[in-house]
């Protein structure tokens, strides 16, 4: 599927939209999951509280539970892998992931009881902890922000697929110039594409623009193609709103691009910090089993 | 064969997320190839079909989304003729990530697990088991022998280290190689409540160091500080803070115990300092109308360190008691009757037979008279005759053994004599020098001694004898006055602290630190002063446990009121000062620190 042909085919779209069947689930769900998680933090605190006033080895028993949420929470990634299993759908996984990920950041402070703490080795484990749990909120706040808006952009693109819809689009936007060139005999549609689409055209531009949303790719295009204008004969004008029409749909490439890579890049931080969490979580058990 | 017969001609463009690579063009911002890069990284689409030879001609199998069949066909060898420089396929973001892992988790090997120091004794990088820098305290005390100063464990072979894992590791072993108790070191305060009628029953288990005291939190961290919910773990009914809930103080609080010195503040405040018939004790009339209403007469507050300690007995007492000391003789013997000390030096009874002690005795004077002190100095320490001359014993002796009267002087202020003491007797005698007398403080010592002899008659006697020296009245150097309570408790072995003053000690009983009359002087009611807290009690009956009698400690009234929880609370309140269980308590009875021991075991080990 290209991007000329692609409809708003929001039926399509993998997450559950708002109002239908699996939504409502999901939210049930996700709902069961956070009282769960309440009760669990609820039940953990309570445990604290009991172990402090009977000199129970309270950090010991914050500790494991901890690691055991983190394993948890990492085997959302066995999950993806382990498809032969049934296991059930990895979006139930995705809720069970918010949710001990919401758990283990109370949990964190009740076992370590401090923000920074004093050890070497600890404090890599607190920066990755750390790392881990922004990324993991700033993962969620564009989950919660960018599918929403690639809907509404109205069509559907393979994030891999971009540079070669970008090389057809360059290529369609060129065939047009040299099209308008040769028909009006004239060169005024020809540099000005040279002189300002070109760059454009070229690769993807304004991300920063789609990713806040703000709309200045779409007045920068409406701008290039006002000030040509009125030095345009007619049959010019027709192929410079072609040329216009061709740059919004590559407007729109952009910001699935700006989008769908912000949806993947946030991972990168995520995901190895996570794996060096456990591991120096792993580490950290051992070393605290025989020191203690 | 049209193109839509032809095997892969609907064929799609195969570019998933999932892939390890793709194509090198689109990294540019190109077009990609139709085919990608193969598994290995290795580009695919270098040209543009793989013709297939059908029968005797090679057939172009470009699909319908690079274009179709092209016009031109294969080569007649067989090969595309749509080549292109191969490109160099860039990983996939997924592939990317995933590497990024892989090299971060290689790189937190190397560099915190694996990787040796040089300068450690241990096979692990100390980076990597660090959990933070000691307390101040112990920060010097591991620079010999790092972390196995108190972690066995970390000097053992790489096998030995990871199988410590799943063995008990308190260190409790090593923290009491250098802290002391008095008691049983893992025991609730030091203390073996198996022994304890109150705790019969209940189970005590043995409390490790690390419960409460979490070191590796910092240079700054107060090991010692312990919150109170460690307390409530063992003491109920558990209460919010001090002001709440905290048990009222004991009745007596804080002064349930005598000192080892009589002092009747009431009598000396009410009646001494103010009635005019104890001028002619030598009392000074301005000190008098000072000390009735101010403490610091004879408590005197240091300057510097705010302090307060007791004046000393020149000072405050030697006006009044000075001469009641020199007056108060130590009669050593009499012709006619067997004295107290008499009795204790040569064992004879006061109430034995007549004729054996005047037998007896008749001996004594006549080697007196023979060899003087020196006769004397067979029956003790030289310290309980110092001062007395051989003429001073020549003449008792000579006198006595020839049944004469003893040659008449005037006795000296001070020191033995012999001849009429000042009840009109003839007697060998002895008068206080000064107070702090030697010759007396040796009797003393000589008399507890013969209180713990094995001998009951020797016992009975200096009983009998201790009793007579602490007479308020009668006693040599009036010592009993003011000293009987201390001097009566001691024990044999004592160094002579029972003479001493020494404030009521609060602390052992009720585990509670030693109150810092420093931090507290003017902060509740200036105007006050010490009567902000300490109160006189009017109907004290203070000095009914210092009497002769074995009065029980439990029956000691103490001349001011006790201290009530109310006055603490005043200040020491939530929101205002801090009142946690350790401002006042400690856990651990008589800690002390035999430093460096541990050092010396490791290295011996």
């Amino acid at each position: 599927m290209t991007v000329q042909d692609q409809t708003s085919s929001k039926q399509e779209f993998s997450a559950p939209l708002a109002g239908t069947p699996m939504a409502r689930e999901q939210a049930v769900k996700f709902l069961g999951l956070i009282i769960f998680a309440v009760l669990a933090w609820i039940a953990i605190t309570i445990f604290v509280w009991l172990g402090r006033r009977n000199l129970w080895a309270v950090s010991h028993i914050t500790g494991y539970v901890l690691f055991v949420v983190v394993l948890g929470l990492v085997f959302l990634k066995a999950r993806k892998r382990l498809l032969v299993l049934p296991l059930g759908p990895v979006r139930d996984w995705l809720l069970l992931h918010f949710v001990l990920g919401a758990l283990s950041l109370p949990l964190y402070f009740q076992h370590t009881g401090t923000f920074w703490p004093q050890g070497r080795y600890e404090q890599f484990i607190a920066l990755f902890f750390y790392t881990a749990s922004v990324s993991a909120i700033v993962g969620i706040i564009f989950q919660r922000i960018y599918p929403r808006r690639l809907i509404d952009l109205g069509s559907q693109v393979i994030y891999e697929r971009i540079p070669t819809e970008l090389a057809n689009l360059r290529e369609e936007a060129e065939a047009l110039v040299l099209q308008a060139v040769r028909e009006t005999n004239s060169d005024t549609v020809g540099r000005y594409y040279a002189e300002s689409f070109q760059w454009f055209f070229k690769k993807p531009r304004f991300v920063l623009s789609h990713l806040l949303g703000t709309g200045r790719s779409l007045g920068w295009i409406q701008m290039r193609v006002k000030v040509l204008d009125r030095f345009l004969n007619q049959t010019e004008r027709e192929y410079m709103h072609k040329l216009e029409a061709i740059a919004m749909r590559k407007n729109g490439l952009d910001a699935h691009y700006a989008m769908q890579g912000a949806l993947k890049l946030w991972l990168f931080v995520h995901v190895p910090s996570a794996i060096l969490l456990v591991l120096l979580a792993c580490w950290h058990l051992i070393v605290v089993n025989i020191y203690s | 064969m049209s193109d839509q017969q032809r095997p892969g001609y609907q064929v799609d463009t195969y570019v998933r997320p999932n892939l390890s690579y793709c194509c090198g063009r689109g990294g540019k911002w190109g077009k990609s190839c139709w085919q990608g890069p193969n598994g290995e990284g290795q580009c695919g689409g270098a040209s543009e079909c793989s013709p297939v030879k059908e029968g005797d001609r090679w057939e172009c199998r470009r699909p319908k989304q690079a274009g179709g069949a092209c016009a031109e066909g294969p080569r007649p060898d067989g090969t595309c003729c749509n080549v292109q420089p191969p490109c160099t396929p860039r990983r996939t973001l997924r592939s990317m990530r995933g590497m990024v892992s892989k090299i971060a988790a290689l790189l937190l090997l190397l560099a915190l697990i694996i990787g040796i120091h040089p300068g450690t004794k241990s096979f692990v990088n100390p980076t990597a088991i660090d959990a933070g820098n000691l307390s101040s305290v112990h920060a010097g005390f591991t620079r010999q022998n790092g972390c196995a100063s108190c972690h066995g464990n970390h000097i053992n072979e790489a096998g030995g280290w990871l199988l410590a894992a799943f063995s008990s590791n308190d260190t409790s072993e090593q923290c009491v190689d250098c802290h002391r108790f008095a008691g049983p070191a893992m025991k609730a305060h030091n203390q073996d409540h198996a022994k304890n009628e109150k705790y019969a029953g209940q189970a005590m288990a043995d409390v490790s160091c690390a419960v409460c005291h979490n070191e590796h939190k910092g240079a700054d961290n107060k090991l010692s500080k312990v919150s109170d919910q460690a307390c409530a773990s063992c003491h109920k009914p558990e209460f919010g803070n001090f002001q709440r809930g905290h048990p009222e103080f004991s009745a007596k609080f804080a002064a349930a115990k005598p000192g080892n010195i009589y002092f009747d503040h009431t009598s000396h405040i009410q009646d001494y300092f103010v009635n005019p018939k104890h001028m002619k004790m030598g009392r000074d009339p301005q000190f008098a109308a000072i000390a009735k209403s101010d403490c610091s007469s004879c408590h005197a507050i240091d300057k510097a360190t705010r302090e307060i300690k007791l004046k000393s007995y020149e000072q405050v007492c030697a006006n009044c008691h000075k001469t009641q000391i020199k007056e108060r003789e130590l009669i050593l013997f009499e012709p006619e009757r067997m004295t107290a000390a008499g009795s204790v030096l040569t064992g004879l009874s006061r109430d034995g037979d007549e004729e054996i002690n005047t037998k007896a005795l008749k001996n004594l004077w006549q080697s007196m008279a023979a060899s003087g002190r020196s006769a004397l100095s067979r029956f003790g320490a030289e310290d309980l005759f110092t001062g007395l001359s051989d003429s001073v014993a020549r003449t008792a002796g000579s006198a006595w053994s020839r049944s004469k009267d003893l040659p008449q002087a005037d006795p000296p202020e001070s020191g033995w004599f012999a001849g009429e003491n000042s009840e009109g007797n003839p007697a060998l005698f002895y008068r206080a020098v000064k107070h702090d007398d030697p010759v007396l403080q040796a009797w003393f010592k000589k008399l507890r001694a013969g209180l713990a002899d094995k001998d009951d008659e020797k016992r009975a006697l200096a009983r009998e004898a201790m009793n007579d020296f602490l007479d308020k009245q009668t006693g040599p150097g009036a010592c009993g006055k003011c000293h009987a309570a201390g001097l009566r408790t001691a024990s044999k072995t004592s160094t002579g602290q029972e003479w001493k003053y020494a404030a009521h000690d609060a602390t052992a009983k009720d585990q509670l630190k030693p109150y810092s009359h420093p931090k507290h002087l003017n902060v509740r009611d200036a105007g006050l002063g010490c009567g902000a807290c300490h109160q006189m009690s009017a109907d004290s009956k203070y000095g009914k446990y210092f009497t002769p009698k074995q009065v029980p400690v439990e029956s000691y009234e103490s001349n001011f009121a006790a201290i009530r929880k109310e006055t603490c609370v005043d200040c020491h309140r939530e929101g205002q000062v801090v009142s946690s269980c350790q401002t006042c308590h400690a856990y651990h009875t008589k800690h002390e620190l035999n430093v460096g021991s541990s050092n010396k075991e490791l290295a011996k080990k």
